[in-house]
């Protein structure tokens, strides 16, 4: 067994344990268990460092698995900006930790995490239209453009008619200027996202069954558990909804362990 | 694709070509897309006979090549095409 997919069953057997605590902290806070072994500042960290953990990974293999596709081809431009992407999302990340561990403070919001995950967008969004391009023109039969055209037209209209009831409550009840700004930021980043990743989809189900199926499967799992942690977030932080904070940290932290065993399947993949 | 190439003699039954193709290109890009793929770049070839030769083959070789090098960089995508390759060799000669 190659390391690459020791390392993903490994991770993945990590990912179900602390996504399962989060959750269940998420449904039934005051069961007792929450006040003894699984403190509040344990699940703090098991989701902090499980975060950091998974996207560190995630940047380090996918940067490796850049230099297995040759200079110039359009696949390694795409796995180059998802890289990018997963490190600045990482450092973000990493924000997060020495706030609440070695500061030892709450983190702010905005802070300069923010920074890091505000960088992250463009690189990912880009990655995942690279990723489009280099697929279409594969020579694979991955459908005709007619049908990516009015799939990517629908996507933008849903986008656009869920966007306004997501978004409606944070602008009608704004808080600090920057805040809000940013509440409305990451959904709108995420819409944008959710358009090359339901386009992905569709290539992807056309490979069902193969490995290149399950790379990607990963991968967009992450991204679309990735848009509604956003939107979670923003409700979260705007409207001060404390019952969320589990909800929502599970699923960041399932949105960037799909990633990271996304990444992982890849690397296996060209071994 | 690297690799020492078919020779131009050879001569194999089309459908048990596209069959082996397919049966190797499976655990890749799965079942479906490894049969329309096959059949779909024999098509473009222009092949519609039921036998096939070494040159015909090295050609459908060289553009399901291409097409993998996408998704599983040059270096894996040679490894796959050569596998094909050999099983190829390995079918009967076609009558």
């Amino acid at each position: 067994m190659s390391r690459a997919r020791w390392t993903g069953r490994a991770l993945t057997v990590l990912l179900a344990i602390i996504a399962a605590v989060l959750l269940a902290r998420a449904i039934v806070p005051s069961n007792p268990v929450f006040e003894g072994a699984l403190s509040p500042r344990v699940i703090l960290g098991l989701g902090t460092w499980g975060k950091a953990l998974f996207l560190l990974v995630a940047a380090v293999v996918s940067s490796r698995i850049v230099r297995r596709f040759e200079p110039g081809t359009p696949s390694r431009t795409a796995w180059q900006l998802l890289s990018a992407g997963l490190a600045a999302m990482f450092l973000g990340q990493a924000c997060f930790v020495i706030y609440q561990f070695v500061m030892g403070i709450e983190v702010p919001f905005p802070s300069l995490a923010d920074v890091f995950f505000l960088v992250s967008y463009p690189l990912l969004i880009a990655a995942l239209v690279m990723f489009l391009r280099a697929y279409s023109a594969s020579g694979f039969p991955v459908g005709p453009a007619s049908e990516r055209l009015w799939l990517a037209t629908g996507v933008a209209l849903f986008c656009a008619v869920a966007a306004y009831p997501i978004l409606k409550p944070l602008v009608e009840r704004p808080g600090e200027p920057l805040e809000t700004l940013l509440n409305l930021l990451y959904p709108v980043l995420d819409f944008l996202l959710l358009i090359p990743t339901v386009l992905l989809i569709r290539i992807s189900l056309r490979f069902r069954g193969g490995a290149v199926w399950k790379v990607w499967v990963r991968l967009l799992g992450g991204f679309l558990f990735l848009c509604a942690a956003d939107i979670l977030f923003a409700y979260y932080s705007q409207f001060d909804w404390v019952e969320l904070t589990d909800l929502v940290d599970a699923t960041y932290l399932l949105a960037y362990g799909l990633l990271c065993l996304g990444v992982l399947y890849q690397r296996d993949l060209l071994d | 694709m690297p690799g020492l190439p078919i020779a131009a003699t050879l001569r194999r039954n089309t459908g048990e070509v596209l069959e082996t193709i397919s049966r190797v290109l499976e655990p890749y890009i799965g079942k479906l897309m490894a049969r329309t793929s096959a059949t779909a770049h024999c098509n473009d070839l222009g092949i519609r006979a039921a036998v096939v030769d070494g040159q015909q083959i090295e050609a459908l070789l060289e553009k399901l090549g291409l097409a993998l090098i996408i998704f599983l960089g040059k270096e894996k995508a040679a490894t796959v095409v050569e596998a094909m390759r050999r099983a190829i060799e390995s079918l009967r000669e076609a009558s």
